[in-house]
């Protein structure tokens, strides 16, 4: 067994790194059909002072624009392989130790968001699906249709009105403590909360309906064991593998909440990059956001191989 | 079910494991105010760190600067307490304060401001200001040197008779010397002279200052300021309601419907200035109908500004169809016209009795600009212009502009020092900066002349004239359509006094208690 899922983990790394090459040509891609001339971006911010063609064409070349595309995407590449993604156009800063920076607070936002969807989604759906067609159970339906439809920006206003500013009882922005991340990881978790339930739901009313299931409960397994031993751990693995995507889509979509709540995190960085027309910052940041997100997949599909075995064997 | 329960509790130790990294790195008190501390909130960060040309903003009082503002906006004692100019502004003599320890103890002195020139001579300097370049500031300097410890000298190799306005603040900044790296960026905190000093900068959380003890001035009543990053202005009020900050200060501070609302609030109080924003449109003078100035004047006439800062800035603006900033000293104070019968009349003359469609550009970044074009549009319906709104990111909003694909369009500019020259020649000369690059095509013969005539003229009434009838041409002629004057807008708590919003910031030096 050992042998066999080494040699998945391979094959699985192998088949990524194209995904990932493709990634690396779009982010660049992104830098090169942006609007504007950068050159134009470095000298002439506050437009006052209309730079010469001449102080134009020494920005070209000092930042390697007048070079053709392919050499220019070469020596990025190169770079990004050896830890160099560029520096900021703006602040001059490099790009990578700033998303180092910044990406620890984003991750922190993002598992706790996990653990909201993951823990609220699971509970809720695995409620529903015991008592299906109950009361309960319809109002949840209902309610996942909300959460899917309400928009982050708002609920975040919402519950910072309600919560902040009237009850006090938690800050209204800043990342200095893990209570700072409650309301963030909440709102991004929100939607996310309906479809894990939702999916949750399904999932175990499919398992409910199988002859296995049938036979244990007809043999008087308690309704607890039947749920928690028999059926649960056959529906959860398909939302172990969403949570899992969900994560890293959680690390790039994060944006919102974090612009709302001043979280200094990889969304942040990318708001601020998109305001000032940054776009260095932009191609560093989705590049590692693609990355991050087909290493997490990759990640996932380990861990679910891991869990049933089945999946390495390619059942 | 075992499995499971491990990828869970793994799950939750990296979460706890970055929680308490975060708690060791950080400081949960930053969020409390107190007697000796006070909390106060900004959009944008702003001590963007050792990258950037000042490190931080003038408004922290970290740094200072040869040649200062004014109350009435014109240059005043900084760091340099007088001038001299010599040679019909070829050379300018800065005598400089002599009781001047920069944060970390070394002393000012002549030595340190050509330091920083120095620093300025090895190339732009990008910031989140204003960009630093020495040719910018100081153009067709040749030389810079000490005549003694107190005393330096800038020798031009043009006049440059304006050059006091162009080192108004952020234009000659003075840091010190040992905190330069080689290239000319910071290599840790920046040292200034100021009455705060920097003690801790997370980036995009926030800076903290303490006070000054060696100051040479009056030095800060609170002893130590956060100032914590919030960009969201929604949430900015809501810190300020919930006492986690005790005020708000920068650019965009607060926007006027929210300082409406705090204004309802006992525990707040709003604090208003001019500012050195102007709002206005450009229109594309290379092609019909804008090619024709009765069309430009039609389109000023027919514009309520008035009615437009009430309905939409709650009047917080300031209506103008000049285009020089309200806060400069040469500012002339013109009414503003509105006549929709004449501006009838001239579209009338342009258009033959037919209608025109035109596209108006607007940054789709900056909400109120919606608004404000259906406003517009609605009014230039009347002279016989059908106008499309566009709503665009802006650096494609600036492409369309450079090749003249466009009819109208929303843009602004900030003065920077006071200097009505830069100004006019950016909007007015034709090969000014929004002039060439806006596809305006503005040029009057008149206004070359007077803007070459200026640049010789040491006699302050006369240059005045010169400026004034540059002002009277740019209403006349409206090379660009100017529409109001923001204000510079700040809220606080009433525990504080003295937060009194400035053309830029606050003064933070001033700012105390309330006993």
């Amino acid at each position: 067994m050992g042998g066999l899922m080494l040699k998945y983990i391979y094959q699985r790394i192998l088949t990524a790194l194209p995904v990932m090459l493709g990634i690396s040509l779009l982010s660049f891609i992104l830098g090169v059909i942006s609007p504007g001339d950068p050159a134009e971006f470095v000298l002439d911010r506050d437009g006052f002072y209309a730079p010469t063609e001449e102080q134009l064409a020494e920005v070209r070349t000092e930042l390697g624009l007048d070079r053709p595309l392919w050499l220019r995407y070469a020596s990025w590449m190169l770079g990004v392989l050896q830890g160099d993604l560029g520096s900021s156009y703006i602040s001059g800063r490099e790009i990578l130790p700033d998303i180092l920076l910044y990406l620890p607070t984003t991750i922190e936002v993002a598992v706790l968001a996990l653990l909201f969807a993951g823990v609220g989604g699971i509970c809720l759906g695995i409620i529903c699906a015991v008592y299906r067609d109950s009361f309960f159970d319809q109002l949840v339906k209902n309610l996942t249709n909300v959460m899917l439809a309400v928009p982050s920006f708002w609920l975040a206003l919402v519950l910072i009105l309600i919560f902040c500013e009237n009850l006090r009882l938690l800050p209204t922005s800043g990342a200095d403590t893990i209570v700072h991340f409650i309301l963030p990881a909440f709102v991004i978790s929100f939607a996310s909360m309906g479809t894990i339930c939702r999916f949750m739901r399904g999932a175990l009313l499919s398992e409910f309906g199988k002859q296995y299931f049938l036979i244990a409960k007809v043999r008087g397994i308690s309704r607890c064991k039947l749920v928690f031993c028999y059926a649960l751990p056959n529906a959860i693995i398909p939302v172990i593998a969403m949570l899992g995507n969900y994560f890293a889509s959680c690390l790039g979509g994060s944006i919102i909440a974090e612009n709302i709540f001043a979280i200094p995190g990889i969304g942040s960085m990318a708001m601020e990059a998109i305001s000032y027309r940054d776009y260095p910052v932009l191609q560093g940041y989705v590049l590692i956001c693609g990355w991050t997100l087909v290493l997490v997949q990759i990640a996932v599909d380990i861990m679910i191989a891991y869990l049933n075995p089945k999946v390495k064997l390619g059942e | 079910m075992k499995k499971i329960f491990l990828l869970l509790l793994l799950l939750a130790s990296v979460l706890t494991g970055c929680g308490q990294e975060q708690q060791a790195t950080t400081v949960a008190e930053h969020t409390v105010n107190n007697s000796s501390q006070v909390n106060l909130a900004a959009f944008r960060p702003l001590a963007p760190g050792p990258k950037d040309a000042y490190y931080c903003s003038k408004i922290l009082g970290v740094w200072e600067s040869l040649i200062t503002r004014g109350p009435d906006g014109r240059p005043a004692p900084g760091l340099a307490t007088s001038w001299e100019m010599h040679d019909g502004g070829r050379e300018w003599i800065f005598k400089l304060r002599q009781d001047v320890n920069f944060h970390n103890g070394t002393h000012f002195t002549a030595d340190s401001v050509l330091k920083n020139f120095d620093r300025m001579k090895i190339g732009y300097k990008s910031s989140y200001f204003y960009g630093m370049r020495l040719e910018s500031y100081y153009p067709s300097i040749i030389k810079y040197e000490a005549l003694d410890d107190y005393t330096i000298r800038l020798v031009f190799a043009k006049p440059s008779i304006n050059q006091l306005y162009k080192m108004i603040n952020f234009g000659s900044p003075v840091f010190a010397p040992e905190c330069f790296d080689a290239e000319g960026n910071f290599n840790g905190f920046a040292i200034g002279t100021g009455p705060y000093k920097i003690t801790e900068n997370v980036l995009g959380k926030y800076v903290k200052l303490e006070r000054f003890e060696g100051y040479y001035g009056k030095k800060g009543k609170i002893p130590c300021f956060i100032i914590r990053n919030i960009p969201n202005a929604d949430v900015r009020y809501a810190a300020l309601k919930a006492g986690e900050v005790m005020g708000v200060l920068d650019i965009n501070a607060i926007p006027p419907f929210l300082a409406e609302e705090i204004k309802k609030d006992d525990r707040f109080a709003i604090s208003s200035n001019k500012s050195s924003m102007i709002r206005f449109l450009h229109l594309n003078g290379s092609k019909f109908p804008f090619n024709d100035v009765r069309m430009r004047q039609a389109v000023s006439l027919a514009i309520n500004r008035d009615n437009l800062v009430q309905a939409m800035y709650l009047n917080y603006a300031v209506p103008t169809s000049n285009v020089l900033n309200y806060t400069s000293p040469y500012y002339k104070d013109i009414p503003v016209e509105y006549n929709l019968a004449k501006a009838q009349r001239l579209a009338a003359e342009v258009l033959q009795g037919k209608r025109c469609q035109i596209t108006y550009c607007i940054n789709g970044g900056e909400t109120l600009q919606k608004g404000e074009a259906e406003l517009i549009a609605y009014w230039l319906k009347d002279i016989g212009l059908d106008v499309t709104i566009k709503s665009q990111e802006y650096a494609t909003m600036m492409g369309l502009l450079r090749h003249g694909e466009y009819g109208i369009a929303r843009v602004q500019q900030g003065l920077a020092n006071g200097d009505p020259y830069g100004i006019f020649y950016t909007f007015m000369m034709p090969d000014g900066s929004r002039n060439a690059t806006s596809s305006s095509h503005y040029r009057n013969a008149e206004v070359i002349q007077l803007m070459t005539e200026v640049q010789f003229i040491e006699d302050e009434d006369k240059r005045r004239a010169i400026y004034d009838r540059l002002q009277e041409i740019s209403v006349q002629e409206q090379p660009v359509v100017p529409l109001f004057n923001d204000k510079s807008v700040v809220a606080y708590s009433r525990h504080l006094k003295n937060y009194d919003a400035l053309i830029y910031g606050i003064n933070l030096a001033e700012i105390e208690w309330v006993d």
